[in-house]
């Protein structure tokens, strides 16, 4: 590869890269949503993760697959249901899935309401 | 009168253009409803994988994602290169499923490699759901510029 050259330059901008789904799971329990995305060969550099407008917007560009596949990037955008608790959203990237937890508001929150007896 | 014995769309010569029209018209009409659908990205492709001859190695490459690494198993056997990886999916403790796209599966592949390899040097790598297994050719494999005399 000639590096003087910038059409052949090994990693490619991000707007040449085929834009693709990530396989998802989504889960809920009563304090939180927990999503899972495979983003296999996402550096945490090549990864912006934001939430906007009630969606979960996430972006990820493979860097890791340089010289034997063609790069992806991955797009997903997750409506969530209203009641988000903005401050409690956690992201962890680990194996090339990317596990993203975020929390209910406290008012959504589900809570075992205790029966008086009432004799 | 239409005969129920025969097509319907033949009973007249201009009921298979209405017909035609009618397909039309649906057509456009889902094509209006795309315009308005939110663009969405295609989906990801299937596990990819490679070999990739490098000259003086040879290199194996497979996304898997959500392998852990005690999981995968890579063993040279003469010119085969044997591969078991195992992707287990837990829901997590406390939370049911609202929607489960991601499976858990085990991969198996043996793969016949094109030279010979010396097995003494194989290295694997597994990076961000992203398995590397590096097999150096023996030296007799290895490329060799000849050359060319002149006559």
């Amino acid at each position: 590869m000639n590096p003087s050259n910038p059409s052949s330059s090994p990693t490619p901008s991000r707007k040449t890269c085929r834009r693709v789904a990530p396989t998802l799971d989504a889960f809920e329990s009563p304090d939180a949503w927990l999503f899972r995305f495979d983003v296999p060969g996402v550096a945490d550099e090549g990864l912006t993760l934001r939430f906007e407008a009630g969606r979960l917007e996430l972006d990820a560009a493979q860097t890791l697959t340089e010289g034997w596949a063609e790069p992806l990037r991955y797009i997903a955008s997750v409506p969530l249901p209203e009641g988000v608790d903005v401050e409690a959203i956690d992201a962890s990237l680990a194996s090339g899935v990317l596990t993203v937890k975020v929390g209910k508001s406290p008012t959504l929150r589900s809570r075992l309401i205790e029966v008086k007896k009432v004799n | 009168m239409l005969s129920l014995d025969r097509d319907w769309r033949f009973a007249h010569p201009d009921m298979s253009r209405v017909v035609r029209e009618l397909y039309a018209m649906e057509r456009e009409l889902w094509s209006a409803l795309d315009a308005h659908r939110p663009r969405t990205a295609a989906r990801r492709p299937g596990l990819r994988e490679r070999l990739v001859d490098e000259g003086s190695a040879l290199a194996y490459h497979a996304e898997l994602p959500g392998v852990a690494g005690d999981a995968v198993e890579v063993r040279v056997e003469g010119a085969m290169l044997h591969l078991r990886a195992e992707r287990r999916v837990d829901a997590p403790e406390g939370y049911k499923p609202l929607r489960t796209d991601r499976h858990g599966a085990t991969l198996s592949r043996a793969i016949e490699l094109p030279c010979p390899v010396d097995i003494g040097c194989v290295t694997a790598e597994l990076r961000a759901g992203v398995l590397s297994v590096r097999l150096p050719k023996v030296a007799a494999a290895a490329p060799r510029s000849i050359p060319v005399s002149i006559v």
